[in-house]
C-alpha cells in the first residue's frame, strides 16, 4: 500500500504551520511573536532570525525559507509555528503581529522593467535575458513578401497534483536530522536543508515517500515545506509534521510562467520562412525558481522545428509580486509553442496553403540546422509524425470541409487543428547531466533497483525495473524498486526535463550490466568457458549457441558462495552539449524528440463553449520501454493540455490568489477531455537505454495550440490569449479590469 | 477550523430553539466547508438528519409534489414519481455538483446554501460578512451578478431554486413552533433588503418541505445550466423555463434565470411579453434579445448577458417545437 508523506507519523510529533505575509510587497519592520508563544500547546515560533544557516536558496539564491527583509508575495512565510495540534498552531499564527512598511506592488510583468518601477530585489527586476541570433534579421524581413506580427499571452497555471506538499522531519540518533517528504528533487532539498540547519550533508537524510503527482511542481515548493519542518524539528528536538491543505498549496506554490510574446515572421511568396523575430517576457513572480532554465528552453525552441536563415529571439524573465513561477511540465515550451504553431497557421492562411503543407515545407528534415546553429545528427522524424497524424485524422479533407461558409456560420461549428514540435531531451546545456542507480541482486535472486530518479506517478519504477530485468534476462516478478534516499543513491540531478528514462534508465542499464558481468565472470571461471559467449535470458544463463548453463537463481547462489555480492552502482553522464550565452549559439541538447497532434472541436458560437471531441497524438519516443505507460503519458498530456487550452488560469488580483481550490480553479474533468488516440513512432537514439528518448513533456507541449488552431478552423477567428475560455471565444477578448460599472452596453444589437 | 460540539437534533422544536452560537446542519456539504474555512465558528453543530420525517418525497395526483427538506438530491432524482411527473427536476438534479455531493447534499440545503463569491469565501471582510465593502465592484467579478446587485454583487448558487421558481413552488417553514407556507418567490431576497443573507429565514426558522404544484397540462419545462467545466461546477448562467404553447403562440409561461443575480431572477418585463407571443423563430429571437434589458454588468461579466440571451433563444425554439 502506498504511503504518502502525510501518512507518516511518529510518537510525540508536533504540527507545523506558517504565518503568511499580510501584503504582497512590504518591508518587515518588526515581528512580535510574544503573544503566540504564550498560547498553551505552542512549542516553538521561529522567524528568519532563528535559521541557524542559510535562509536563502535557489538558482539565484533569493528564495527565503522565512521572509527576512521584505515580503514579496502573499505566499511568503513570515514565521513558523510548531504546536501540539494543528488548531493550536493556526491559532498561534493569528497572534503573531508584524509591523510593515507597505511598498507598491508590481503585478504586470510588462511594467516590471520600467525605470520608475520599484525594485523587488536588490539586483533589480530582471532575472535573466537570453538571446538567440542567427543570420541577419533585417535582411530577412527585407526579402520577405509577407510579414506577420502578433502578440500572444499565456496564463499562470497550477500543477494541480493530487497530493499537496507534506513533510515529516525528525531528529535522528546521531545529532542529525531526517526528513520524509514528497520531493521531486531530493538532492536539491538535501543541500538546501543541510545549509539552512548549518549541518554537513552527511548528517541530513532525505527520504522520498510515495508521491502523488508533481508535474514539475514539487521542487522548491516541497523543499520549503520540508525545510520548515526540519527547522522546527531541530528547534523543538521533536518530530514535526507539516501538511499543506489544498489552499496552502495553491497559495504557496509556484506556477507555470505566464508569458507575453511578440512574434514577427517574414516569408517568401510560397510561405518559406525568411525571418523570425521573437520578443518574450516571462513573469518569474516574487523569486527566481527555475526562470533562467525555463526561459532558456524557450529561447532555444522559440523558432520551432522550422528552417529559417534569420532568427532573433529575446526572452526576459522578470520579477513581480505574483506567485513565483518555476518548473512545470513543458518547462518553457508550452508557451512558445502556442505562439509558434498559431503563427504557422497564419502563414499558411496568408500563402493559401494547408497547415500540413506549410509545416512540411518549412519543417526540419535529417541534418537540419536549428536556430541555435546545431546540426541535427539523429533521425529527424518531424515529417514522419506529421504525416501519420494527418493520415490518421483525415486532416486535409476535414480541414477543407470545415472552411465552408455553412460550417463557419452554423450554431455549432466543427474544426480541426494541427501542430507539431521538436523538443530538446533532458537538461541540455542547462547543467551537469548525470544520474545514478543501484542494482542489488539479493542472495535468493530477488532484485532491488534504486535510482535517484523519482517516481511521482509517471511510472519510473516500472520502466527502470524493466530495463534492469531486460539486461539481467529475468522476469519482473524478481524486481522491487526502492524509493531513493540521499544516503543510498548518489546525486542524480532532478527528475525533470523528461529525463527519467533516458538518464535514470541509462544509469540502471549500466548498473545491471555490471552485475551481469559479475555473474558471467563467475560462471565462465567455473565452467571454463569464455564469458563473452554467455547470455542472460529467460531466467537462465546460456551460451550463445543455446546451451543452457544454469538458472539465474543458481548463478546468483554461486556468485555469493564465491564471495561475490551482486551489487553495482551505475552512472550515466552525457556531456555533448555546449552553449554560448553571449551569442546564443551552440549544441543545446544532445538529442531531440518530435511530435505531431491533431484536435477536432465543436465550437458553440452562441455560448463560446469549445467541446474538444477527438485528439490524435503522435510521438517519436525513440523506443517505448513500456507501451502502456507511454500511452498513459500521452493521454495525461492531452488532458492537461486541454485544460491549458480552454479553461485553466490561476487568477490573482493584486497578488492575491483567487482560485485556491478546485471549485474555482478549473481543470478538466473526465467529461471535459476528448476521445484520445495515440500513435507511437520508434526511431531509436544512441543516447538512450535500448534507444529510448522521452515522452512526459512532449505529450503536453503542443496540445493547446492544436486546439486553438482547430477553433480557428471552426470559426475563422484566431485566439491569441489563453485560455480559450467562453468569453474569449464568445466575445473575442479577455474581459479587462477598470471599465466603469454600468458603462458597458447591454442593449441588444439592432 | 474551530472545534465544535456535534449533536443530533431531538426534535424540530428543540432544533429551532437553538442558541445563537449553534448552527443547523442538513447534508453539510456547504456548512462543513464554511466551518473549515473559518467563515462560521459555531460552538455546536446540530444535525437535523435525525428528523426522519423531513426526508419524505410524496406525490399526490392533482395536488403535486411534496419534497421533505432533508431528502437528498439523489433521492429526488431517483424518485419514480418525480421522474414521471417532474422530469425537469431530475434534469436539474443531474446538473448539481458531483454524484458524491448529490448523495449527501439535501434539497433544503441546496436552497439555503451560501454564495460562492471568492471575496465572501476568502479572507475579505466583505459586506456579506458584516464589513463595509463589496470587493467585487473593483475586483475580479467575472462570476458576479449583472442584475439585482448592490450594495453586494453575489449570485445565488442554487440550481434547484431556479427550477422550483419556474414551477412556482412554495416552501413550508417551521417558525416559532408553527408551520407557515411561503411562495418560493418571496423566500429569496436581494442585498438591498439585507446584504448579509440570501433569504427570509430568521435564526431558528427551518425549511421543512418544498411543495411543487402539478405542472399544468400541455406545458413543457426545461432547465439549462451553462458551466465552464462539464461537471462539478456552479452555473455561469442557468435558465428554468415553463412554457405552454398553442401551435403558433405562447399561451403562458415563466422564465427564471440563475447565475445572473443575487437570487433566482425573474425578468418581469420579459415574462410579461410571453403570453400571446408568436413562436416563429424570428419572434422568439427578439424575445430572447429583450432579456435582462435592465442589466448593469460589471467590468468583467457582460458576457453573461449574451449567454443568457443565446441560451434562452435556443431553449424557446426547442420548447416551441412539437
Amino acid at each position: 500500500m502506498a504511503r504518502y508523506a502525510a501518512d507518516y507519523s511518529l510518537p510525540h510529533q508536533l504540527y507545523g504551520c506558517v504565518k503568511y505575509a499580510d501584503y504582497p510587497h512590504a518591508e518587515i519592520l518588526n515581528i512580535d511573536i510574544s503573544e503566540a508563544l504564550k498560547i498553551n500547546g505552542v512549542e516553538a515560533v521561529l522567524t528568519y532570525k532563528d535559521v541557524p544557516g542559510e535562509n536563502r536558496f535557489g538558482l539565484i539564491p533569493n528564495i527565503r525559507i522565512l521572509a527576512d527583509d521584505r515580503t514579496r508575495y502573499l505566499g511568503d512565510a513570515v514565521a513558523l509555528i510548531a504546536a501540539r495540534t494543528i488548531e493550536i498552531a493556526k491559532q498561534a499564527a493569528r497572534h503573531i503581529s508584524i509591523k510593515y512598511h507597505k511598498l507598491p506592488d508590481v503585478i504586470d510583468p510588462r511594467e516590471s522593467l520600467k525605470e520608475e518601477t520599484i525594485k523587488i530585489h536588490e539586483e533589480g527586476n530582471l532575472v535573466v535575458h537570453h538571446k538567440v541570433l542567427k543570420g541577419d534579421i533585417a535582411r530577412g524581413f527585407k526579402q520577405s513578401v509577407h510579414v506577420i506580427e502578433q502578440d500572444f499571452s499565456t496564463p499562470a497555471i497550477e500543477h494541480a497534483y493530487l497530493e499537496p506538499e507534506a513533510a515529516l522531519a525528525y531528529p535522528d540518533e546521531q545529532d542529525g536530522i531526517a526528513v520524509i517528504g514528497c520531493l521531486q528533487n531530493i538532492y536539491t532539498s538535501h543541500k538546501v536543508i543541510a545549509a539552512a540547519l548549518n549541518l554537513p550533508l552527511a548528517k541530513v537524510k532525505i527520504i522520498q515517500s510515495t508521491m502523488g503527482g508533481s508535474f514539475g511542481g514539487k521542487d522548491e515548493a516541497s523543499t520549503l515545506v520540508a525545510a520548515r519542518a526540519a527547522l522546527l524539528a531541530v528547534k523543538t528536538k521533536r518530530p514535526v509534521k507539516i501538511v499543506n491543505s489544498r489552499e496552502d498549496s495553491m497559495i504557496q506554490s509556484y506556477k507555470r510562467h505566464p508569458y507575453y510574446l511578440n512574434y514577427r515572421w517574414g516569408c517568401d511568396q510560397d510561405g518559406r520562412l525568411l525571418a523570425m523575430q521573437h520578443d518574450i517576457i516571462a513573469d518569474s513572480g516574487a523569486y527566481c525558481s527555475m526562470t533562467p532554465f525555463v526561459t532558456w528552453r524557450s529561447v532555444v525552441q522559440a523558432a520551432g522545428p522550422y528552417r529559417c536563415p534569420n532568427v532573433k529571439t529575446d526572452v526576459r524573465g522578470v520579477y513581480t509580486n505574483n506567485n513565483y513561477t518555476g518548473a512545470m511540465r513543458g518547462f518553457g515550451s508550452p508557451q512558445v509553442n502556442v505562439a509558434i504553431e498559431i503563427m504557422m497557421d497564419k502563414i499558411a492562411e496568408k500563402t493559401n496553403k494547408s497547415p500540413l503543407e506549410i509545416r512540411l515545407l518549412n519543417g526540419f528534415g535529417d541534418g537540419a540546422v536549428t536556430a541555435t546553429g546545431q546540426k541535427l545528427s539523429h533521425d529527424v522524424s518531424l515529417k514522419q509524425v506529421l504525416t501519420i497524424a494527418a493520415e490518421k485524422s483525415d486532416f486535409e479533407n476535414k480541414w477543407r470541409q470545415n472552411r465552408s461558409k455553412e460550417n463557419q456560420s452554423a450554431p455549432v461549428s466543427k474544426g480541426i487543428g494541427l501542430s507539431c514540435s521538436y523538443r530538446g531531451v533532458s537538461l541540455g546545456a542547462e547543467g551537469v547531466d548525470a544520474a545514478s542507480a543501484v542494482v542489488h541482486v539479493q542472495p535468493d535472486g530477488s532484485i532491488n533497483v534504486s535510482s535517484g530518479i523519482i517516481d511521482m506517478g509517471q511510472g519510473a519504477q516500472t520502466a527502470l525495473a524493466q530495463i534492469a530485468a531486460e539486461v539481467l534476462g529475468v522476469s519482473m516478478k524478481r524486481m522491487r524498486f526502492l524509493e531513493p534516499d540521499t544516503t543510498r543513491v548518489a546525486d542524480s540531478g532532478p527528475t525533470v526535463a523528461s529525463r527519467g528514462t533516458i538518464m535514470g534508465g541509462g544509469a540502471v542499464k549500466i548498473a545491471a550490466e555490471k552485475v551481469a558481468e559479475l555473474i558471467k565472470e563467475i560462471l565462465a571461471e567455473k565452467h571454463k568457458i569464455r564469458k563473452e559467449s554467455l547470455l542472460l535470458k529467460n531466467e537462465k544463463i546460456e551460451t550463445k549457441s543455446g546451451k543452457r548453463v544454469c538458472t539465474f537463481t543458481d548463478a546468483v547462489k554461486l556468485c555469493y558462495a564465491k564471495g561475490t555480492p551482486l551489487f553495482a552502482n551505475g552512472v550515466r553522464y552525457i556531456a555533448e552539449t555546449d552553449w554560448n550565452e553571449k551569442t546564443g549559439r551552440g549544441n543545446a541538447y544532445f538529442t531531440y524528440v518530435y511530435g505531431a497532434n491533431v484536435a477536432e472541436v465543436e465550437v458553440d458560437r452562441e455560448t463560446g463553449k469549445v467541446n474538444v471531441t477527438r485528439f490524435i497524438s503522435v510521438h517519436d519516443v525513440g523506443k517505448a520501454i513500456n507501451k502502456s505507460m507511454v500511452e498513459g503519458q500521452i493521454y495525461g498530456g492531452i488532458a492537461m493540455g486541454t485544460g491549458y487550452a480552454i479553461m485553466e488560469s490561476f487568477i490573482q488580483e493584486s497578488g492575491m490568489a483567487k482560485t485556491i481550490n478546485f471549485d474555482e480553479y478549473y481543470i478538466p474533468t473526465a467529461l471535459d477531455v476528448p476521445q484520445m488516440e495515440s500513435f507511437i513512432v520508434e526511431n531509436p537514439d544512441k543516447h538512450g537505454p535500448f534507444g529510448a528518448k522521452s515522452i512526459g513533456e512532449p505529450a503536453l507541449e503542443i496540445v493547446a495550440p492544436t486546439i486553438i488552431n482547430a477553433i480557428f478552423n471552426a470559426t475563422g477567428k484566431h485566439i491569441y490569449n489563453l485560455p480559450a475560455s467562453l468569453e474569449e471565444v464568445l466575445l473575442g477578448k479577455k474581459l479587462r479590469r477598470d471599465v466603469e460599472r454600468g458603462s458597458l452596453s447591454c442593449k441588444p444589437e439592432v | 477550523m474551530k472545534n465544535f460540539k456535534y449533536i443530533p437534533a431531538e426534535s424540530l422544536e428543540k432544533a429551532s430553539q437553538k442558541k445563537d452560537d449553534s448552527v443547523l446542519m442538513a447534508g453539510g456539504t456547504d456548512l462543513l466547508g464554511m466551518i473549515k474555512d473559518d467563515l462560521l465558528t459555531p460552538e455546536t453543530v446540530i444535525n437535523l438528519k435525525s428528523l426522519k420525517e423531513l426526508k419524505n418525497i410524496r406525490y399526490n395526483a392533482g395536488k403535486g409534489l411534496e419534497i421533505g427538506a432533508l431528502a437528498t438530491i439523489t433521492e429526488l432524482a431517483e424518485n419514480s414519481d418525480v421522474q414521471k411527473r417532474f422530469p425537469v427536476l431530475v434534469q436539474t438534479c443531474k446538473e448539481i455538483a458531483s454524484p458524491q455531493l448529490r448523495n449527501v447534499g439535501t434539497v433544503g440545503g441546496n436552497l439555503c446554501q451560501r454564495p460562492r463569491c471568492w471575496y465572501y469565501r476568502g479572507e475579505f471582510n466583505c459586506l456579506r460578512k458584516g464589513g463595509d465593502t463589496c470587493f467585487a465592484v473593483d475586483g475580479e467579478n467575472k462570476f458576479h451578478c449583472v442584475v439585482g446587485g448592490g450594495p453586494c454583487y453575489i449570485v445565488h448558487p442554487s440550481d434547484l431554486a431556479v427550477s422550483l421558481l419556474a414551477l412556482d413552488a412554495s416552501l413550508e417553514i417551521f417558525s416559532n413552533g408553527k408551520l407557515k407556507t411561503v411562495p418560493i418567490d418571496d423566500f429569496f431576497i436581494l442585498p438591498e433588503q439585507n446584504e448579509t443573507k440570501e433569504n427570509i429565514l430568521e435564526p431558528g426558522e427551518i425549511v421543512t418541505k418544498i411543495i411543487v404544484p402539478e405542472i399544468p397540462a400541455g406545458s413543457k419545462c426545461a432547465f439549462i445550466k451553462f458551466k465552464e467545466r462539464a461537471s462539478w461546477d456552479f452555473a455561469v448562467v442557468s435558465l428554468g423555463i415553463l412554457l405552454n404553447t398553442n401551435g403558433s403562440t405562447i399561451k403562458n409561461g415563466r422564465i427564471v434565470f440563475g447565475g445572473v443575480a443575487p437570487r433566482p431572477w425573474i425578468d418581469t418585463a420579459l415574462n410579461t411579453k410571453l403570453t400571446g407571443a408568436a413562436t416563429d423563430e424570428k419572434n422568439l429571437k427578439s424575445l430572447a434579445d429583450s432579456a435582462l434589458l435592465e442589466a448593469e454588468p460589471m467590468s468583467k461579466n457582460d458576457y453573461k448577458i449574451i449567454l443568457v440571451r443565446n441560451l434562452l433563444k435556443q431553449a424557446l425554439i426547442d420548447l416551441s417545437k412539437n
